[in-house]
């Protein structure tokens, strides 16, 4: 029926094709690591600092001393959280920009249970303050998730101003309604009791949150990868037009991506607070929710790939931040290495796309 | 160096232009004189919108010439063939609804270097010239408000206004009531007085032979000939040009036993994307076991016909039965579990996600069944060993389940698409245009495919324009035309001359032809 | 007095918004969303200020601001028209970048020492209608700068609308096909325009840094890029519209402003009237882009295809 042998030379050449084509995502990265960092050295340079010793100071800082070491893994947890979440919404082709905010709500909301039942025990309590922040999250997520499922506005500035609105807000309650009486030196809210705090894991001082983290990637990626649910987000990522064509509920699915999204970013917030802050000052504003953004780009927004690229991106935070301190290099420069990752990622993808167009046509 | 024929306006030697592996334009010499009616004939398919872009600078061809007045040129871009002379209305898109009739004019104008003219003086000039023409147009209105015919004659005076000495209209009637046509056909008739050049790219044979000095016939990508209105005899010459010689296909279905009536189309009326009814008024019933072949050329509703019987596009009137019970306002995935698939034309728009694996594209719709599904998780080992059955079946060229679809080639493409329509064994399986651009293996395998569901006893609509596929796997052939089915025959008592003269309007062959009867 | 106060200070407050925001209402409408205004106008906020305290002139300020926008506008085209990569993810890693490298660089460039004062901003008296009790100090006694947005509206609405160059522009976004097809070079246009939406995004940024606040602050463009972005989009692309909702934004802005400068209805909270610019955009947007129709080559990369 079918010429076997000429299909198996065809099949070997494609073979090859479509392996570079699961190869290539990677290219991308490798691509915007090794450009950011290049474009790095050359602002370091011009600004007198000597590359190879920030970049190394910030490695070694970061990865040889038991302090960063201990960084890494408490900073690796809300990144790693917001993260995953982030991920099932840019599959399913949505930008939620907002997640600074939707951590602060869940922060906060998770704070208030967090010392509201303060007689029940812990078993009960954490998983109470947890459920909290995500539903803290999910709220502050709702209303751009439906102004995009009914009447198609951007929501990248509708989730935006949000986080604006949650930044100004969360000054408010601090100051407010939900200051802590007792101190009156400065405003913060009441700590959540001790039954609240999250345990450490036994022989470490890092806090169980992690493993909540661990968890979630692997939940995220299961959901992905192996649920209808994952899968009909992929497909409207993927192309509107096919998933129209293929029936699927479309604002249902926007709406349900975007409120997974917020109830990670809340659930970070909620397990900052419980793991590490007990209590929040007002202007607690976590930069997670920005830094996320390009680590998943950057991991190809795979779920598993998301975990050890979220030790990477807090090796940068934290190594910066003691590079800092040891060199007296501003901190910022990091988030200027993240900004220019992403878009050096855009460029070698397009780039990537414009090969793949090139390669189709020769055919 | 081949000098011209004096008058020669425009001339092609040799060109050629691929795309993607398929060559669309083989080696084509053409040529139009000076204040003739040219005619460039074909089905879909056979490269006339490739060779008249080329001409009109849209694309660059691969290899070959072009002439313009006797001199050589190289046309790298739609501005360099408007200084040159020579302007294109295009099928579709030419026109931004949003705009005033008058801004829309006036983009095509500046370009071609003229004075520039303010918005005021140039809907007095508009107004002027269309009375001149025949018809009156409000310069002011906003195109969307605009009947088709209308919008029609805003592209002719567009082109008009360009000062064009060479006008390529592409299928320019396609949307036309046949009173609008009369208009159309005058104006081009006092552009050609003028001493300009008009190319008529057309498959609708009665208006080319109507109003054609000479006709050029394109088939597969390359010239079949030219011949002038006085030359030609009867209409059976063109027809056998365009649609390829009469040959009995070697694969012949023996017509089977028909079952029960499983699809019934009452009275249906469908609207297309911009609101125009493209599907009037047809009723059709599909029997278990038969193979209805739709023959038309496309752009007569067939897409929109099918999409309503899938559920993708709803119904503005009448309705549609599956199994004796009306579907009305259901969902795709709904139609889908009711046993109706439909393979569509769109391969990489709508059909097929590119980004994701071959698997996960096979189960598009069917995702919610089992044995995929299983709770809320996909069984992906089960989707894949699926997977690798139908690769195996069907020949597709790929690495295996997990590769990106992307990386196919069009013809494995649609083998995909085929093989996951085909797997959930429908009642009913739409099929339009399925082996368009496939090779002749892959063809023949897919016309295999869709024999064997009708000898299992299924129903196959085939929406198709090409002859030779309709007449060796139908029972029954319909002509869709305008919108409307035109004939329907057993298949042994139609013959491909009389398919073909329906297909392009005619409703006889003879030395005069006779346009069909068309209700507007 | 209060009013006059608040209505001048509507107007240096609307300033920046409009500035981005005609040239984002161009972008758009060309077909090209620009994330990174926010971006854009943060670094040139930045370089104006460096600029104009090194040479002890506001004037060398705007044009290091403006010089900086147009680089931006052209690195965005390359990276967008020609490699067509995605909009969003380019322009989203323009702002985070900003950020960066703006405080890093004041860092450096300044330490920890006060930042040098800038000349103050010559207000040009527009005398004898500044006269005019309450409304002439707040309108016609301002900077030259507030004077080039709101003249620039006219012109930008004219150009749009009433010319040919405008006409073009609109059908880049409509239908980047029918342009080419007309003859019109959408690659070459579509650079000018970036650049041009680069340049009023830099206009934006020098406005607020060395005129309005009068030095440069990490962030300092606190979400007013996404503002002008949401104010494009609800005034659908029309340069006066764009004003108006520029207007009404200064309106919040300087309301804001002006409740905790003068401890104004204390009994409202600081922070209520702090969030009012971003209610403002939410609910301009919600009232009035409902299904607005987004040029239909919005953020889509345009080639060649039959």
């Amino acid at each position: 029926m079918v010429d076997k042998t000429a299909m198996k030379s065809v099949t070997l050449r494609r073979a090859l094709r479509s392996s570079g084509a699961l190869l290539r995502p990677a290219l991308s990265t490798i691509v915007a690591l090794v450009g950011a960092f290049v474009t790095g050295a050359i602002i370091l340079t011009s600004t007198g600092f000597n590359p190879m010793q920030v970049y190394y100071t910030m490695f070694q800082e970061a990865w040889y001393t038991e302090f960063g070491i201990r960084k890494i893994l408490i900073e690796t947890l809300p990144l790693l959280i917001i993260a995953s979440g982030l991920l099932v919404c840019f599959r399913a082709g949505l930008w939620n920009v907002g997640c600074q905010g939707q951590m602060i709500i869940g922060g906060l909301l998770g704070n208030v249970v967090g010392y509201s039942l303060g007689t029940v025990p812990s078993p009960i309590i954490i998983p109470l303050m947890l459920i909290a922040g995500m539903i803290g999250g999910m709220a502050w997520v709702l209303p751009p998730a439906i102004m995009k499922a009914r009447w198609d506005l951007n929501e990248i500035v509708t989730t935006l101003m949000l986080n604006f609105i949650a930044i100004d807000f969360e000054l408010y309650l601090v100051k407010g309604p939900l200051r802590n009486a007792k101190i009156s030196t400065h405003p913060m809210t009441t700590p959540i009791v001790a039954t609240a705090e999250l345990p450490k894991i036994p022989g470490t001082q890092v806090h169980i949150g992690l493993i909540i983290a661990l968890a979630l990637s692997v939940v995220v990626y299961l959901l992905m990868s192996r649920t209808t649910l994952g899968y009909q987000f992929r497909v409207l990522g993927g192309s509107t037009s096919a998933a129209r064509y293929a029936g699927l509920p479309i604002s249902r699915l926007i709406v349900l991506s975007l409120l997974i999204s917020g109830a990670t970013a809340g659930l970070a917030g909620a397990v900052e607070v419980a793991g590490v802050m007990r209590n929040i000052d007002p202007e607690w504003v976590p930069s997670y929710g920005l830094e996320a953004f390009p680590l998943v780009f950057l991991a190809n927004f795979n779920a598993l790939v998301i975990i050890p690229f979220s030790f990477l991106f807090s090796t940068f935070l934290v190594g910066g931040d003691l590079m800092h301190r040891a060199l007296g290099l501003p901190i910022f420069f990091i988030d200027a290495l993240l900004g220019l990752m992403l878009v050096f990622f855009g460029a070698a993808e397009a780039v990537r796309q414009l090969q793949l167009r090139w390669r189709g046509k020769k055919d | 160096m081949m000098s011209d024929a004096p008058g020669c306006a425009v001339r092609t030697v040799g060109i050629t232009k691929r795309f993607a592996g398929v060559v669309a334009n083989k080696s084509i010499d053409f040529d139009v004189m000076t204040g003739e009616i040219h005619g460039l004939l074909g089905e879909n398919g056979a490269g006339k919108t490739t060779l008249s872009s080329i001409v009109s600078g849209y694309y660059q061809p691969d290899e070959g010439e072009i002439y313009v007045r006797g001199k050589l040129v190289r046309i790298n871009s739609p501005k360099d063939a408007l200084k040159l002379g020579i302007g294109m209305v295009y099928q579709h898109f030419s026109l931004v609804p949003r705009f005033k009739v008058v801004e829309n004019v006036l983009l095509g104008l500046d370009v071609a270097g003229q004075k520039t003219k303010d918005l005021r003086t140039l809907a007095n000039a508009i107004t002027q010239r269309s009375a001149e023409l025949g018809f009156s147009i409000d310069p002011w209105a906003e195109v969307s408000e605009l009947s088709i015919g209308e919008r029609q004659r805003v592209e002719i005076l567009k082109v008009l206004f360009r000062g064009a000495s060479i006008i390529i209209l592409d299928e320019p009637t396609s949307v036309l009531a046949p009173v609008e046509v009369e208009g159309l056909f005058r104006t081009i008739k006092s552009l050609a007085s003028q001493g300009r050049s008009v190319v008529f790219i057309t498959h609708k044979l009665v208006e080319a032979l109507e109003f054609c000095d000479r006709m050029t016939v394109l088939r597969s990508g390359t010239k079949v000939g030219t011949l002038s209105k006085s030359e030609l005899q009867s209409t059976r010459e063109i027809v056998q040009m365009m649609f390829g010689a009469e040959i009995e296909p070697t694969a012949t279905r023996a017509i089977t036993r028909v079952g029960d009536e499983v699809l019934r189309a009452e009275g249906i009326v469908v609207e297309n994307d911009l609101g125009q009814e493209v599907v009037r008024d047809v009723s059709l019933t599909l029997h278990g076991g038969e193979v209805l072949g739709l023959a038309g050329v496309e752009g007569n509703g067939q897409k929109e016909l099918a999409e309503a019987l899938a559920a993708i596009r709803p119904l503005k009137a009448g309705r549609i039965l599956i199994g004796g019970k009306s579907i009305s306002g259901s969902n795709p995935a709904e139609q889908y579990d009711l046993g109706v698939a439909y393979i569509t034309d769109d391969r990489v728009g709508e059909g097929l996600v590119r980004d994701l694996s071959v698997s996960e594209n096979l189960v598009l719709k069917s995702f919610r069944r089992r044995p995929y599904r299983k709770g809320f998780v996909i069984d992906w080992r089960t989707v894949e060993k699926e997977t690798d059955k139908l690769i195996e079946e069907y020949g597709i060229v790929a690495l295996g389940p997990k590769s990106i679809v992307r990386t196919l080639s069009g013809g494995n493409l649609q083998k995909l698409l085929v093989a996951r329509e085909l797997s959930s064994k429908p009642i009913v399986l739409i099929a339009n245009q399925p082996t368009h651009g496939l090779d002749a293996r892959t063809t023949q395998y897919i016309h295999q495919k869709l024999i064997e569901q009708a000898s299992q006893g299924r129903a196959v609509i085939l929406i198709s324009n090409d002859l030779d596929e309709v007449f060796s796997l139908s029972d029954r052939i319909a002509v869709i035309y305008r919108g409307e089915i035109i004939g329907l025959l057993p298949r042994e008592q139609a013959t491909r001359e009389q398919v073909a003269h329906l297909m392009v309007g005619l409703r006889e062959t003879s030395g005069g032809a006779q346009t069909a009867t068309e209700t507007s | 007095m209060f009013v006059s106060f608040f209505l001048g200070s509507m107007l240096r407050s609307a300033t920046p918004i409009l500035f981005t925001a005609l040239g984002e209402a161009y972008g758009e409408s060309a077909g090209v969303l620009n994330i990174g205004a926010e971006g854009m106008m943060l670094t040139a906020a930045f370089t104006a200020f460096v600029a104009a305290a090194s040479a002890n002139s506001l004037l060398v300020g705007v044009i290091a601001g403006v010089g900086t926008g147009i680089v931006f506008g052209l690195l965005f085209a390359v990276l967008v028209v020609t490699l067509r990569a995605d909009q969003i993810v380019i322009g989203v890693g323009f702002d985070i970048a900003a950020a960066g490298l703006t405080s890093l660089g004041l860092r450096v460039i300044y330490g920890t020492a006060q930042l040098p004062v800038l000349p103050s901003r010559e207000v040009v008296d527009i005398a004898p209608l500044s006269s005019i009790p309450v409304i002439g100090k707040a309108f016609f006694s301002q900077d030259a700068m507030v004077y080039l947005a709101i003249l620039l509206v006219p012109v930008f609405y004219y150009v749009l609308y009433r010319t040919r160059f405008g006409l073009k522009l609109r059908t880049l976004g409509e239908s980047p096909m029918v342009a080419d097809t007309a003859g019109v070079n959408v690659f070459l246009m579509r650079y000018i325009i970036l650049m041009l939406v680069g340049a009023m995004a830099g206009l934006a940024g020098t406005y607020l840094s060395i005129y309005q606040v009068g030095f440069f602050r990490d962030d300092m463009t606190q979400g007013r890029g996404f503002i002008a972005i949401g104010v494009t989009m609800f005034a659908r692309w029309n340069p006066v519209g764009v004003f108006l909702a520029s207007l009404l934004y200064g309106g919040a802005e300087s309301l804001a402003g002006g409740v905790q400068a003068l401890g104004f209805l204390r009994t409202i909270p600081n922070e209520v009237v702090l969030i009012l610019p971003y209610i403002f955009t939410i609910g301009g947007l919600v009232a009035l882009a409902r299904r607005a129709r987004l040029p239909p080559a919005l953020a889509k990369p345009y080639r060649r295809e039959l």
